[in-house]
């Protein structure tokens, strides 16, 4: 592995999406995006919905993730999504089924959760604004 | 001796049996490559997931305050018993040996003086749980309008389950499903949901490096957002496996019938062939002794 890389890995319950050596991602995490490089410090987080960036020698490619979770240690990065796809593929349609289920699911939610489900509505929407313009 | 007509008429219908049981056989061959990829496909996922948690607990495990669905209600007085089979038959012991294996569990529970709440998944293990354990079901998942299996179905399942465990109706949580080995192998298996079962630490060395994990935003957040997931996760795995060894089941099973469908149809014929050759054989003997006597 050369020095400036890293393996980075995209699972979705489906499939495992990215599975291969990058130069650096940028996450959208619950407490702001940010860009990781090779020789991160360990960390874990949450991810809001939003969008993932991953670059390799020049070339990008873009995400759409529906939250999940990022463990980045010194070896890899390991970012498990419960909803992944190509920003191509996304519609406003799916945002707004997904805004849907989580209004259902803030409904009876407990209090702890409600905090985190009611912002990922936030995002939720804001994404499908951006859609539509 | 059954007539020469009757003797058709069986070899006939064992022929259309085979045929259709030929039939099945491919779809299921068609249906198991599919279902296996998806079972495999689901299964990084799912061993990340457990790897990660595996890594926050071990560093972290606080049993006052941590979250019920991973150190359990306290007590272990009321089971929910999770019980995943197919929605159709003609699949070989698929379906009965989750049964058995999910009936001697509820006994062992029923007799250690625990309580048990029975959820179905799939109609086939419901109609057999039914007669025995009428009265402690209390749920039933339909699978039979699902033509692929998602995650968001099994998040519905698990939603479900999370909301009962939130209002403590139940202790623990266990799910009874076939674990895909091969096409001719599944084993039922037992796994246990809530609380949150980790795997027995016998690594120590990678210690060191978990403990230097930052967390954002907190530790317990994480691991509230976390544990749903995982559950849903592990159902949703469970449901696959389950999906692919149903498959399996039945193009084994209708590989079998195919066979002795084979099997019976050479007996008839030559049962039929000699009937037929003896039926000749007295006519002979009919003429001669008939041409003789003149």
């Amino acid at each position: 592995m050369s020095e400036d890389r890293f393996n980075f890995e995209l699972v979705t319950p489906e499939k495992v999406l990215v599975s291969r050596e990058v130069e650096s991602v940028c996450i959208p995490g619950v407490e702001g995006d940010m860009t990781i490089l090779a020789n991160h410090s360990a960390l874990a987080t949450a991810i809001r919905p939003g969008y993932l960036k991953v670059e390799e020698s020049g070339k990008s490619e873009t995400y759409f993730l529906a939250g999940g979770f990022v463990e980045i240690s010194q070896k890899e990065v390991i970012l498990l999504a419960e909803k992944a796809a190509l920003e191509s593929d996304v519609s406003v349609e799916i945002i707004t089924d997904l805004i849907q289920k989580t209004e259902q699911a803030l409904e009876h939610a407990s209090e702890l959760q409600k905090c985190v489900l009611a912002k990922k509505l936030n995002d939720l929407k804001s994404i499908k604004d951006q859609l539509q313009k | 001796m059954p007539n020469l007509k009757d003797l058709k008429i069986r070899i006939e219908s064992v022929k259309s049996t085979r045929k259709i049981t030929k039939a099945m056989q491919m779809v299921a061959a068609a249906k198991l490559r599919k279902a296996q990829e998806a079972a495999e496909e689901a299964r990084p996922y799912a061993s990340r997931m457990a790897k990660v948690l595996d890594k926050l607990t071990s560093s972290n495990l606080d049993t006052t305050t941590g979250s019920p669905l991973l150190i359990g209600a306290g007590k272990s007085e009321k089971y929910l018993v999770i019980v995943a089979t197919s929605e159709r038959g003609l699949c070989g012991a698929f379906n009965s040996s989750i049964v058995r294996l999910a009936k001697s569990h509820i006994s062992n529970l029923l007799s250690d003086g625990k309580s048990i709440e029975i959820l179905t998944i799939g109609k086939k293990g419901r109609e057999q749980l039914k007669r025995e354990f009428g009265d402690s079901m209390i749920d039933h998942v339909d699978l039979s309008q699902i033509k692929k299996m998602t995650y968001e179905e099994a998040s519905i399942i698990s939603g479900k389950i999370l909301e009962k465990f939130s209002k403590r109706d139940f202790d623990v949580a266990i799910i009874f499903y076939n674990q895909f080995e091969s096409v001719i192998s599944q084993v039922p298996k037992c796994q246990q949901l809530i609380p949150f079962e980790r795997k027995a630490e016998t690594d120590t060395d990678s210690e060191v490096e978990e403990l230097s994990y930052f967390y954002e935003p907190d530790e317990q957040e994480i691991m509230e957002d976390l544990l749903p997931k995982a559950i849903t996760a592990k159902i949703f795995t469970a449901l696959l496996e389950n999906g692919a060894s149903e498959q399996g089941a039945r193009m084994s099973a209708m590989d079998n019938a195919t066979r002795n469908a084979g099997e019976m149809i050479d007996k008839l014929t030559i049962q039929f062939n000699r009937s037929r050759q003896a039926a000749i054989t007295n006519e002979l003997i009919e003429i001669i002794s008939g041409a003789e006597a003149l």
